[in-house]
């Protein structure tokens, strides 16, 4: 009996203070969902007048790589738009991630920045339901329209001339590639790294390996190590955190490139360049969507939209080697070049693309097989 | 460099931090407590042994910070589970969500931090012998500690008097009473000394194998370690079998894909934990494991 | 225990005390990690009722989490009672959200959802009981340790699944991503109120409470108890207790098995990579703290995913890594642990 009333007064008094805490919250959503209803009747358009935008990551925002990339676009958006970012951290890419983004919306963000392809579906499930609120997803699909837009950096063209640049930089004709798991950008970005290195040394060895997670530390070592054992001395992370593999590749005395973020100043002298999202792409977008012009956009492309750029050379990096990297860059963006221009072939021999064909960016997204000249396999 | 060489240095650094966890628990459960929690002290050892090292630059100081911060996580799995009569895997599993998010709030200063140096140590002479010379003694001081570690467990648990009082608290705490010892002290030391060993594990993968500090860089290792304890069938000197076993799945996991072995890289990557199941198989089905009787109490 | 202990302990037996010990201790760490980062706690706090209370949104979510934890919770704890341990739930649960993704948009896509959600769901319990039983298979058979086993083959399923997903499973029209077809929609629960919150949490409890009379009110629930009491009495007694075991072991499995069923005809519609990751742990987490008693479960599954739920509220509220909201969650099962351990002696 005793208990029982001792249980009571435990509830009353956690309800009283519930009930305490919950009440100043509460009229400050009923202010906010009145706000929300004189902007709907005057019809104005998603992410009108936005003061919180929300990025979503699924890893943590620190890790010298993908995710750090979107704490540098929300450093952007303060300084240029001056509206709060929101970054949440360790989403997964399951459904769960529309609480997530719910509890961000009811938190006051009206633009929303998904970073992974995990949340696309979910994220446009919340998009039906908040039309107030204006959605930049990441990879090119038929989902755009309404309030939801994507915008798609390709990464080929970068991958190129990261694979110009490692060709060019390496004595020992060997070049490491460490993947995460095969996702079409990884295998992208192998092929193009491979056609890059190939326009400069034909027979180049390329070796890929992959480690089946984002950031597994142990085998990242064993990967680089074993890589460098084997002769490479150039090493192309495609992993969340890079900063394990600079540490070793340091001190095994070779060079290896960064993943999705420009960590230059991590090692200058062991750091080559990334292939890293180029913000100011995005920013007149998401500029138009806070004065309230928002138009749903379904954008893929390269350097030549500013979505996606070569980050800061390392210091070892030769003059020579920028030279040719400006040209090629030119090239690209003037499309005298394409990174898949047919004859291309697959590692068995067969035929990727026809000669003289350059596939759309849908082909290039479904690539599932590694170009002839790498070892390793997708299997 | 030759191929052997270079499975076996991955064996080795692969497998020395599993040696020290597994050992550490492996004492641990012969007094009847398993803590799945070597893994937290895995964590905490790892950060807290790449910050102390690469601030003052000293490996010994590295290594002691460490030991402590695995321990205070060894201190909380003693109390819950010998004073609170907790859970112990439920215990172990809460630890290590808590380790994880301790170490990856306060390592935040640490992730782009460089050691600056390296701590490897080439034994002299034998670090010349073909082959295995540079794997086995091109290596680093924790790694030969840890050559030699399962046989003074081995020889502590089975020689001293205190290893034998320590073993029997796991098969019969009343009989311990009876000779004048407090089980609760001895479970305490075992569970303690194990987050001690599991620390050092962790400072070796933060300091020396991976040369920096990254977010929940232990990634379950510490889970395996703590369950290959079952492989060892809780005899010391199987530490060598398991641990290096499992170092040398991990190696062939590159090894294969950098070799184009034409197996699944799916399958590969699989292999330590198939390794595992089939040499717990092989040492099932030869011989019954010794399962401390209070384990078997408890689970 | 010795008698120095027993003077608090006695006060700890309150109520009250262990019930405002478990609220207050945990929140008054944080506040101090919260003030030392410049936050303020009570705008914080105020976060956790909103986040869960504040809509039916937040809620939602709590029984959507809740649902998966007291399944995989039972799979974990009813093994424990006949003297075996399932440390597999996560992988029992992932290759059952497979197993049932696939069978939804395939042979079941046809059925009206009437019929085809119910195979759905013992698509997934058979699955899940089949790889709990390689794991008791081992165990009986060649005498292997069944921990060991069910742990080793949660990261085999994690490869398993990446290989299919990447391989023969992978959805055509998907954009080349690793995720399986879209179960046919007939197929899905149907969710209530706007939020994700759906009929999964009613087969969870219902499995609860199942498993519950089975265990305490039958004959098969006795030579249970048995045999967690004692091996060795209960075959004196006759009971078969191999046998007893391995259906138990498999029970656990399909428990396992619907929670990944559950998630993908609930929430989900197909299978991908991560998807229910760590709930296996989390829910052999939530089983330890209830010691193993299903309706006990289903509140310590509930805490767990109300803290889930109010940690994101209040990291996307103060802006601190979600590494803190960890601590904060962790803090709190510990002080429950600490506070309330202390019956089984």
């Amino acid at each position: 009996m005793k208990k029982v009333v001792a249980m009571m007064l435990v509830l009353v008094l956690l309800a009283a203070t519930l009930v305490a805490c919950a009440k100043p919250t509460a009229s400050q959503e009923q202010a906010d969902t009145t706000q929300t209803q004189t902007e709907q009747t005057g019809d104005v358009k998603p992410g009108a007048g936005a003061k919180k935008l929300g990025i979503i990551l699924s890893g943590t925002k620190d890790d010298y790589g993908f995710n750090l990339n979107f704490v540098q676009l929300g450093e952007l958006v303060e300084k240029e738009l001056g509206i709060e970012v929101v970054i949440k951290e360790n989403v997964p890419t399951t459904s769960d991630s529309e609480g997530v983004m719910e509890e961000l919306i009811a938190q006051g963000c009206t633009i929303l920045f998904p970073s992974q392809f995990g949340y696309l579906e979910y994220s446009h499930n919340v998009a039906l339901r908040h039309p107030e609120v204006a959605f930049y997803s990441l990879p090119i699909t038929d989902y755009a329209g309404g309030n939801f837009s994507t915008i798609h950096g390709e990464v080929q063209d970068v991958w190129y001339l990261n694979g110009v640049l490692a060709a060019m930089y390496s004595t020992t004709d060997k070049l490491g590639f460490i993947g995460s798991l095969p996702i079409p950008d990884v295998i992208v970005a192998i092929d193009a790294f491979a056609l890059g290195a190939q326009s400069i040394k034909p027979e180049i060895d390329i070796t890929a390996v992959f480690t089946g997670s984002w950031a597994d530390t142990g085998l990242q070592t064993t990967s680089v190590n074993q890589l460098i054992d084997s002769g490479c001395d150039v090493i192309a992370p495609f992993q969340d955190s890079i900063k394990t593999i600079m540490e070793i590749c340091r001190s095994r005395g070779v060079h290896c490139f960064g993943c999705n973020s420009d960590a230059y100043e991590l090692d200058p002298q062991t750091w080559l360049s990334a292939c890293i999202t180029d913000w100011s792409g995005y920013i007149p977008y998401l500029k138009q969507a806070i004065d309230g012009e928002y138009e749903p956009v379904n954008i893929s492309g390269g350097m030549e939209l500013n979505l996606i750029k070569q980050a800061t050379f390392g210091d070892t990096v030769s003059e020579e080697i920028v030279a040719k990297l400006n040209e090629v860059r030119e090239q690209l963006i003037n499309k005298e070049i394409a990174v898949f221009e047919g004859p291309i072939y697959a590692q068995d021999g067969s035929v990727m693309f026809e000669d003289g064909y350059r596939p759309t960016i849908e082909e290039i997204n479904v690539i599932d097989q590694l170009v002839q000249g790498v070892k390793g396999s997708l299997n | 460099m030759n191929e052997l060489t270079t499975i076996l240095i991955c064996m080795v650094s692969a497998g020395t931090p599993i040696i020290y966890a597994l050992l550490g628990d492996l004492i641990g459960q012969r007094t009847g407590i398993t803590s799945l929690s070597v893994e937290g002290s895995m964590l905490c050892g790892a950060c807290v042994g790449f910050a102390i090292a690469a601030g003052s630059g000293s490996l010994f100081l590295a290594v002691l910070c460490a030991a402590i911060a695995g321990s205070l996580i060894g201190l909380i799995q003693a109390f819950l589970s010998i004073s609170r009569k907790s859970n112990m895997m439920a215990t172990g599993f809460i630890l290590i969500f808590f380790a994880q998010g301790l170490t990856t709030f306060f390592g935040r200063s640490q992730l782009g931090v460089s050691l600056g140096k390296s701590f490897s140590l080439a034994i002299p002479v034998l670090s010349k012998i073909p082959v295995i010379g540079p794997a086995f003694f091109q290596q680093d001081i924790l790694t030969y500690i840890a050559y030699v570690l399962p046989v003074l467990a081995w020889w502590f648990l089975t020689k001293t008097r205190t290893g034998l009082v320590l073993c029997s608290v796991g098969e019969r705490p009343d009989v311990t009473r009876a000779y004048g010892y407090n089980p609760v002290v001895l479970q305490y030391g075992a569970v303690i000394f194990a987050g001690v060993l599991a620390g050092i594990g962790g400072a070796h993968m933060s300091v020396i194998y991976a040369m920096s500090w990254a977010n929940n860089m232990i990634n379950g290792r510490g889970i395996i370690a703590s369950s290959l304890v079952i492989l060892c069938s809780w005899k010391p000197q199987r530490a060598y079998l398991a641990a290096y076993l499992f170092g040398l799945a991990q190696a062939l996991q590159i090894f294969f894909q950098i070799h184009e072995v034409p197996i699944s890289m799916y399958v590969t990557l699989m292999m330590p934990y198939l390794f595992t199941l089939v040499a717990l198989a092989i040492i099932s089905t030869s011989k019954k494991p010794s399962m401390p009787e209070q384990l078997k109490i408890i689970i | 225990m010795n008698k120095a202990q027993k003077k608090p302990l006695q006060l700890q037996d309150s109520l009250t005390v262990r019930i405002l010990i478990c609220v207050l201790f945990p929140l008054i760490a944080f506040a101090v990690l919260l003030l030392s980062q410049g936050k303020s706690p009570l705008v914080a706090y105020q976060t956790i009722v909103t986040s869960i209370f504040g809509s039916a949104y937040g809620f939602g979510e709590v029984i959507v989490r809740a649902a998966y934890l007291i399944l995989t919770g039972l799979a974990a704890s009813i093994p424990a009672r006949v003297g075996l341990a399932n440390a597999g739930g996560e992988g029992q649960m992932a290759i059952a959200a497979l197993g049932t993704a696939v069978a939804g948009s395939t042979v079941l896509a046809n059925l009206p959802g009437i019929i085809g959600i119910p195979l759905m769901l013992l698509v997934g319990m058979i699955c899940g009981a089949l790889y709990a039983g390689v794991g008791v298979f081992l165990k009986q058979k060649l005498a292997m340790s069944e921990i060991l086993t069910t742990i080793l083959m949660n990261y085999v399923a994690t490869y398993l699944i990446s290989a299919m997903l990447f391989g023969s499973l992978r959805d055509p029209n998907g954009w080349n991503y690793p995720q399986t077809v879209e179960i046919a929609p007939q197929l899905r629960f149907h969710t209530y109120f706007g939020t994700r919150m759906n009929a999964g949490i009613f087969v969870a409890i219902a499995m609860a409470g199942l498993t519950w009379y089975i265990i305490y009110h039958t004959k098969v629930g006795f030579a249970v108890r048995t045999i967690g009491g004692n091996q060795l009495a209960a075959r004196y007694a006759g009971i078969q207790v191999k046998k007893i075991q391995t259906w138990v072991f498999l029970f656990a499995g399909a428990l396992a098995g619907l929670a990944g069923a559950v998630m993908v005809v609930g929430v989900e519609g197909r299978m991908r990579i991560s998807a229910g990751e760590t709930m296996g742990f989390m829910g052999f987490l939530a089983a330890g703290m209830a010691r193993n008693n299903p309706l006990l479960l289903i509140l310590s599954a509930l805490l767990i995913g109300g803290l889930t739920v109010a940690g994101n509220g209040m990291e996307i509220n103060t802006g601190l890594p979600a590494a803190t909201m960890q601590i904060l969650i962790m803090l709190v099962l510990l002080t429950i642990m600490t506070v309330g351990g202390r019956k089984k002696a």
